[in-house]
């Protein structure tokens, strides 16, 4: 199948892309990866007018890590996420290689990822985990927003036609811990999108007692959600057995899954419980080798 | 001693494969040629109120537009019960209406947009046990006033019911007085997809003199040619067939597909029309695997030894027979499994519903059969707290015995197969906890009316043509088929070479069916290249003075027996007879399996119902994770007896490629029907098995040498699929207490059934 006809920029700044959104507004759509885009307008389920081609955009594809945390350009590939090695971020990269298949992550971006706000995507759960922000910006001014209040519904988020998702900001861990993370995804095969994502990340003291905490869910809402009332059990707390079981439990709470071919609504709450309770489990017994090393 | 049949040489077709260079139906494009496109019914049952194509015909670039069956004659396997184009009734969502042929498929997808047709719904069943039950409504009221092969098509007049085979020996009323234990259960397996690699395509060109030349990708060249002649009215040498390489069939093109709409577009137009089924029109409108459901009472004494068995089986065929018929009649023969029961009623149904057609799929009935016979030995033996290989030990089949048609059954290997895959599968080893082994035995019948012919030509340089109408599908037909004629003409396996089936040139074959090809084509091969052989040797004889039972053919020479002096080597020999006797040499071989009776009507009995049996057995070793439901199959052991292996790798090829698709029935594929519409009709929505979730397979050969046929052979292509679900189901029990009576073994469903016998697990 083929799209409608469309225009095509390739604008290389910033402000071109602004002007293109300015001008064409909720005609024009911005490409990055175009993994979701394109089959998107072959199956004509859009029909954008203009494609505005975001790749030459060098600002759009920088990296920095600083004290206050990690920024990301819009345009960072999932692949580099599999291949990163930041241990102060370990989720990222346990995430990216659940992300469909080697072609979709090579090519695929983070920004493109959380702007379409599929809420079956990876990304969106594990970085609602992290507390990330992300930056919006058109030609007159620039916002930071919390990527939970970002997310608004099903392919639906704050961006305005206008303006452009620059990039993504994740919190460093604090200091005297030390971060885990794990993402569990239940697929019906191979490269599928989700039936569930959990992610699930925690900053764990000498001690062993949580200083942070964050679980995040895919494909269980009509967004990506974020289990604050889980998260916020664990904070204080050493990940002992019956605290990861009452998280677990109140993550599953927090899911609102419908039944649909995937599975039924009460099955995908279950394993969102047994997702959460094995990821916690696993970072309880990652910071114990831990710490067992360093004794 | 064998020189080149059990080798495990490379498959012919290899090289092109592996390099891209195989061509396709797909490929073949002719001068002129137009795409051919269907509008395909919204409605799973409605009348055709009115239907306006006048706006279709005048879209630019639109060369024929046909609908109605006016020019066409009904159709079918082995009930002519199918329109090409219906004219009156739709009896499924996705059923063709109108053939569009344009010069694109833009242009071919908007004539059929503006096509206008007026429907009338009528009420539609789509359970087959509720489409046999009295007021349901009927998809086809004239059923019995179709053609029908009497042999294999027993249709219950006023009902759905387009066949019943019926099994009766003994009574089962004495049987299950003698039992000490008795289960009962029903079973149901969903409906699959062949999802070949190649979709169905076919090319066709009507000239202007009313000759058919037809490319397609068919198992069965000269059933399709025989069916397009029927519809569009030509006597058969009008109809020309041709088979270039086809990617892959497990039984999904064994009758007509799109040829006939391809045909009627170019008889139209007289140019060569082009067909290619997307990946949807593969699920929601070609056949499908039956989904079925089968009720099992099964009884046995204290001892362990069966007494009574109740089979059950309806077999939802959809909106048309195809090859439902003989599904049932095949998965019938299976219904007291391959034991020794001497009580039996065997009650096998293929029931018309609203939905797409299901037809032939690799085990013909088989396979469900086998997933619910198994499965309930499996709940007996657990009743009777006997091992359940033990189980089957005691009640399998050994030569000698009476089946359930009362035929002497020889060459059975069922006990040597279970045993291996008892070692195999290291039985009695202890498992740690949620895992366990589960076991099925394997059987399958062959199909009747299996008309084979060859023709072995030896050019002059003593290279040889083999002309053979069975296509080659991927299985490795042809590779076997030339190393049989190779060892017999004493000749390398690569100087034979086996061409595609063109029905105008090659001789007739029922095609590249269950099992068939080697056991029956096989034997064909053997006697034509035998011929050809003695013609080769009389002419040498000529040459060397001899009596020609005195030469025989070695290393590329003739010689004279004991005489190492007295040789002539024989390409000299091949072009001598050319040049200077004069005739070519051509050797022909045919084959009938003989002394097939029909089953009688009400007891099924019969001397010899099909030309052969096969048996196997499966084990696997799976592991349940209990929070998710999920079942992992961590190894299967496949053991067949195949007779003789022609090419031991391409037999564990078969096999393998079985297994994976049992896998597929057993743990993920399932066809998901609403109101007669398919749910998950795409790659993304329906799973095949992919290659990383594939366990480690062992197969293993059992060589017991089948009395009547070439070396040997049985046939090896569909018993792998067999089994595999049933030996999965019967593990998970074993490994954590559940029974799982409905395929797939889906992670839902097995969360459930271990919620339902522990109580939450919290």
């Amino acid at each position: 199948m083929f799209p409608n006809p469309f225009d095509y920029y390739a604008p290389e700044t910033c402000d071109d892309v602004y002007a293109l959104l300015h001008e064409h507004g909720y005609d024009a759509k911005v490409i990055a990866g175009g993994q979701s885009l394109l089959p998107m307008m072959k199956l004509r389920l859009a029909a954008p007018e203009v494609l505005v081609d975001v790749n030459n955009v060098a600002d759009l594809r920088t990296m920095a890590v600083s004290d206050t945390g990690l920024r990301l350009g819009a345009l960072t590939r999932h692949a580099e996420m599999e291949r990163a090695q930041w241990p102060d971020y370990p989720l990222l990269s346990a995430t990216a290689g659940h992300i469909a298949d080697p072609i979709v992550r090579n090519r695929g971006t983070m920004g493109g990822s959380l702007a379409h706000a599929d809420p079956a995507a990876d990304w969106g759960a594990a970085l609602l985990a992290l507390d990330a922000r992300v930056t919006l910006a058109d030609a007159a001014r620039s916002r930071e927003v919390r990527l939970d209040d970002f997310f608004v519904d099903t392919f639906t988020t704050v961006l305005e036609p206008t303006e452009l998702l620059t990039a993504i900001v994740i919190p460093a861990p604090p200091r005297e811990s030390r971060p885990f993370g794990q993402y569990l995804k239940l697929e019906r095969k191979v490269g599928d999108f989700a039936v569930v994502g959990v992610a699930v990340t925690a900053s764990l003291d000498d001690a062993g007692r949580v200083v942070t905490a964050g679980i995040g869910l895919a494909s269980v809402g009509p967004r990506p959600l974020k289990a604050q009332a889980a998260e916020a059990l664990l904070v204080g707390q050493t990940l002992s057995p019956a605290v990861i079981r009452e998280a677990a439990e109140a993550a599953s709470q927090a899911a609102d899954p419908v039944s649909d071919r995937r599975g039924s609504a009460e099955y995908k709450r279950t394993m969102v419980r047994v997702f959460v309770e094995r990821g916690l489990a696993k970072i309880q017994a990652d910071w114990e080798l831990v710490n067992r090393a360093s004794a | 001693m064998t020189r080149v049949v059990g080798q495990p040489v490379i498959r012919s077709d290899a090289w092109r494969k592996v390099t891209g260079a195989s061509y396709y139906t797909v490929d073949v494009t002719l001068p002129a040629m137009l795409v051919g496109k269907l509008l395909r019914s919204p409605y799973a049952h409605a009348r055709i109120v009115h239907m306006d194509i006048s706006r279709a015909r005048q879209v630019p670039g639109v060369a024929a537009v046909v609908a109605g069956n006016g020019r066409a004659s009904p159709w079918g396997g082995h009930i002519w019960d199918q329109p090409v184009l219906p004219a009156d009734v739709v009896r499924y969502r996705g059923e063709p209406l109108v053939a569009v042929a344009a010069e694109s498929e833009a242009a071919a997808e908007e004539a059929l947009r503006l096509v206008e047709v007026v429907y009338e719904a009528l009420p539609s069943v789509f359970d087959p046990e509720q489409a046999m039950e009295p007021g349901a409504p009927l998809l086809h009221p004239q059923m019995m006033e179709y053609w029908r092969n009497e042999a294999v098509c027993r249709p219950i007049p006023g009902t759905n019911a387009v066949n019943r085979t019926r099994f009766r020996v003994g009574s089962v009323t004495t049987g299950f007085s003698e039992a000490a234990a008795v289960v009962e259960a029903t079973f149901t397996v969903p409906g699959i997809e062949h999802v070949t690699l190649e979709p169905t395509a076919a090319v066709a060109w009507w000239e202007r003199d009313d000759r058919l030349t037809v490319w397609t990708s068919t198992q069965c060249p000269f059933v399709v040619r025989d069916q397009l002649a029927h519809v569009v009215g030509l006597p058969l040498h009008k109809v020309r067939v041709i088979v270039p390489d086809v990617g892959g069939g497990f039984g999904g093109k064994g009758n007509m597909r799109i040829e006939p709409y391809a045909a009627l577009l170019s008889r139209e137009c007289h140019r060569p029309v082009k067909m290619v089924h997307s990946r949807y029109e593969e699920f929601v409108g070609s056949t499908i695997g039956h989904p079925a459901k089968i009720r099992i009472k099964l009884g046995a004494t204290r001892d362990g030894v069966l007494t009574a068995i109740q089979t059950t089986a309806f077999y939802d065929t959809g909106a048309y027979g195809d090859s439902g018929e003989m599904v049932s009649w095949q998965g019938g023969l299976g219904g007291a499994g391959p034991y020794r029961v001497p009580h039996v009623a065997i009650d096998s149904y293929a029931v018309y519903t609203n939905k797409v057609p299901a037809g032939a799929f690799r085990g013909m009935g088989w396979p469900q059969m086998l997933f619910a016979i198994e499965s309930a030995i499996d709940m007996l033996s657990a009743r009777l707290q006997i091992d359940p290989v033990e189980f089957r030990l005691k009640n399998l089949l050994e030569n000698g015995d009476r089946f359930v048609t009362g035929e002497v059954l020889e060459s059975v290997t069922l006990r040597e197969c279970l045993l291996k895959a008892r070692e195999a599968i290291d039985w009695d080893a202890p498992t740690p906890p949620n895992r366990g082994r589960g076991v099925a035995l394997v059987m399958k019948s062959s199909v009747n009316n299996s008309t084979a012919s060859a023709v072995v030509k030896i050019h002059e340089d003593t290279t040889v043509q083999l002309v053979i109408g069975a296509p080659e599908i991927g299985q490795g037909s042809h590779s076997a088929m030339a190393q049989i004629a190779a060892e017999i003409l004493g000749v390398a396996y690569d100087a034979v070479e086996v061409t595609n089936p063109d029905t105008a040139f090659s001789p007739y074959d029922r095609g590249a069916i269950s099992d068939r090809t080697t056991f029956h084509l096989g034997q064909a091969v053997y006697e034509a290249a035998t011929q050809a052989r003695q013609q080769l040797l009389a002419a040498a004889a000529d040459w060397l003075e001899a009596n020609p039972a005195d030469l025989e053919i070695c290393e590329g020479y003739v010689m004279v027996k004991g005489v190492p002096a007295r040789t002539a080597p024989l390409a000299a020999v091949a072009r001598r007879a050319y040049r200077v006797k004069g005739g070519p040499i051509i050797g022909e071989g045919r084959h009938l399996e003989e002394g097939i009776v029909p089953l009688d009507p009400l007891t099924g009995q019969s001397p010899k119902a099909v030309s052969h049996y096969k048996y196997g057995a499966q084990a696997v070793e799976v592991e349940v994770d209990r929070e998710l439901g999920m079942v992992k199959v961590l190894r299967v052991v496949s053991v067949h007896d195949c007779g003789r292996a022609i090419n031991p790798i391409q037999v564990s090829g078969q096999i393998e490629g079985a297994v994976v698709q049992g896998l597929g029935l057993a743990l993920w594929e399932a066809l998901q029907f609403e109101d007669g519409q398919v749910m998950n009709p795409s790659l993304m929505d329906y799973h095949v098995p992919m290659a990383p979730e594939i366990p480690e397979i062992v197969p293993i050969l059992v060589e017991c040498p089948h009395p009547h046929s070439p070396f040997g052979v049985k046939g090896i292509g569909e018993p792998g699929i067999i089994g595999v679900a049933p030996a999965v189901a019967n593990a998970v029990s074993r490994a954590v207490g559940i029974r799982i009576f409905d395929l797939p073994l889906a992670p839902e469903r097995v969360l459930r059934a271990l919620q339902a016998t522990q109580g939450r697990a919290r």
